[in-house]
């Protein structure tokens, strides 16, 4: 893995055609290696702001800089073996003819090697588990299939920062977290990764940093906890954080300070012994 | 994001009050005319009658003259092509050895009118018109009600697909491939690319909006009543009159042998 993968946006301002500012002096910096969620509701400017990060947006006015350098003078296409982007809606970005020509493609544009484009692939057909459909048609996949090529196809190119537009829109609860798992896999080979999303359990159970944004502003930067607690700010937003947090923070006696469900039943259950149904197993 | 593919340009004058119907019969009146003559002295005048409508309707000349522009390939091989091809009448001069005819001249001049009067015509029709009332007039002039449909739903999905385009082309800058690079070949193979999904979309969307209409109701097949109702008033049969006299005014000039490139 090479170093680097920082982002820094500096009082940016962004306006599309004819309508009010979707971005309106936003001012963000993300280490390498990261994992940021981007949340707040549709319109707010998410999706706006990621788009500056590969150049496919250009601020009106402020800067960003990807590992220090100001990218005004680069292209989507140079910045691409950096900065993955992956797109919200799967079929706008595959077009291959198999599965593992999609994955190939990017490699391949940015002139990798053939052996190790060869390997890439294989390994992102294990960790997307497409395997046995490498030489399917992507189209013939089922929509949770067609999600998964689509991250695989943007990490072939090994980018240092990867952008992934709702990774679970779309997809049943295991395809999420299969989904999910994969993020915290390629964060922790020291990627910095960042998700738009609207899923706050997601955002609780993955997340070391939140980004709530609304307005075209940002409204709130923290880790998941101090941001959960900042009602006031958040319902500005028009979010509500996690139940199991909402419930937790009322009975702290009881749960602890959890972010997930999961975390509270262990606290729970640390705190009252083991169930009935427990012991008796 | 969405782009706006909307040509009519909002206005009040005699045009814009015109029932859309008189504005399709004038449209076809024109391509009628522009076709039944040949010579720049009978289609010119054409021209000039449909300069003078829009003038005096004050559509926006500015509109007219950038969507005029995509012509001008086709009108420069209109003016250059015919004179080196058609030959008839005196030669008047040559040019790399190949005789220019004052029948080929006046034969070219006559081509690029027609070209014009049969585009500015229908520019003119949908800068005055709203695409709800270009529907609703070709549904009363007797297009079928799921004709008009597809016809408007068309119009309705041009932004939506120029959208899925637009995402499509980020997406794949986004993976290194720039379309607007390499050699012409190169240039070729990436828009397949962009095509492929794009095509793929598309018929994805009309799949579910054909569901999405049925489950409303879209091929019961009673009588419609539609909420958007023309009537025709004393300024637009004045019109139809005009225009009815026009086209037979030009029929009896061609009828008596003129019109013509001698």
């Amino acid at each position: 893995m090479t170093d680097g993968g920082s982002v820094r946006i500096e009082d940016v301002w962004f306006r599309y055609p004819s309508r009010a500012h979707a971005l309106r002096g936003v001012s963000l910096v993300i280490e390498p290696g990261e994992f940021v969620a981007l949340i707040g509701q549709n319109g707010s400017g998410k999706t706006t702001l990621a788009k500056h990060f590969n150049a496919i947006l250009r601020p009106e006015r402020g800067r960003v800089l990807i590992d220090g350098d100001d990218i005004a003078a680069k292209d989507t296409a140079d910045l691409a073996s950096v900065v993955g982007y992956c797109y919200q809606n799967p079929d706008h970005q595959i077009f291959a003819s198999t599965v593992a020509e999609e994955i190939e493609f990017g490699p391949r544009n940015l002139r990798v090697a053939e052996e190790e484009v060869v390997r890439r692939t294989r390994r992102l057909l294990d960790v997307v588990r497409l395997r046995d459909q490498w030489s399917a048609y992507p189209f013939s996949l089922s929509r949770g299939e067609r999600q998964k090529l689509a991250v695989a196809s943007v990490l072939a190119i090994e980018p240092r920062i990867l952008i992934v537009d709702e990774p679970t829109t779309g997809l049943d609860w295991q395809g999420g977290e299969a989904m999910m798992e994969l993020m915290r896999v390629l964060n922790a080979e020291g990627r910095t990764v960042v998700i738009i999303t609207h899923d706050m359990n997601i955002v609780a159970e993955f997340a070391r940093r939140v980004v709530v944004m609304a307005g075209g502003q940002i409204v709130a930067d923290g880790g998941p906890r101090a941001v959960f607690r900042r009602d006031a700010e958040l319902h500005a937003a028009d979010l509500r954080a996690p139940q199991a947090f909402r419930i937790a923070q009322r009975r702290p006696d009881l749960f602890g300070d959890p972010l997930t469900v999961a975390e509270a039943r262990d606290a729970l259950l640390a705190r009252v012994g083991p169930t009935a149904h427990e012991a008796a197993s | 994001m969405t782009q706006s593919f909307r040509l009519y340009e909002p206005g009040s004058s005699f045009l814009y009050r015109l029932d859309p119907r008189v504005k399709v019969v004038g449209v076809l009146a024109v391509f009628l005319l522009s076709i039944l003559f040949t010579s720049p002295y009978y289609l010119g005048p054409v021209f000039a009658l449909i300069v003078a409508i829009i003038v005096a309707g004050r559509v926006p000349l500015r509109r007219v003259a950038l969507l005029l522009r995509s012509l001008t390939i086709l009108v420069l091989i209109s003016l250059v092509l015919w004179p080196l091809l058609y030959r008839q009448g005196p030669i008047v001069t040559t040019v790399f050895g190949f005789p220019i005819t004052e029948g080929g001249l006046e034969y070219g001049a006559g081509m690029t009118f027609r070209i014009l009067d049969m585009v500015i015509a229908p520019i003119t029709l949908f800068l005055t018109t709203t695409q709800p009332d270009f529907v609703a007039a070709l549904r009363r002039l007797g297009l079928p009600y799921k004709a008009s449909f597809a016809l408007a739903t068309s119009f309705r999905f041009l932004p939506t697909v120029a959208g899925v385009g637009t995402s499509i082309v980020e997406a794949q800058r986004a993976r290194g491939l720039d379309p607007s690079r390499g050699s012409p070949v190169r240039r070729i193979r990436s828009y397949a690319r962009i095509l492929g999904p794009l095509v793929i979309t598309c018929i994805r969307i009309a799949q579910q909006l054909t569901l999405a209409v049925e489950a409303r109701a879209f091929s019961i097949d009673r009588p419609r009543t539609f909420y958007r109702q023309l009537r025709l008033r004393r300024q637009d049969r004045i019109a139809l009159g005009v225009i009815g006299a026009a086209c037979v005014v030009g029929i009896a000039i061609r009828l008596a042998g003129f019109g013509l490139v001698s």
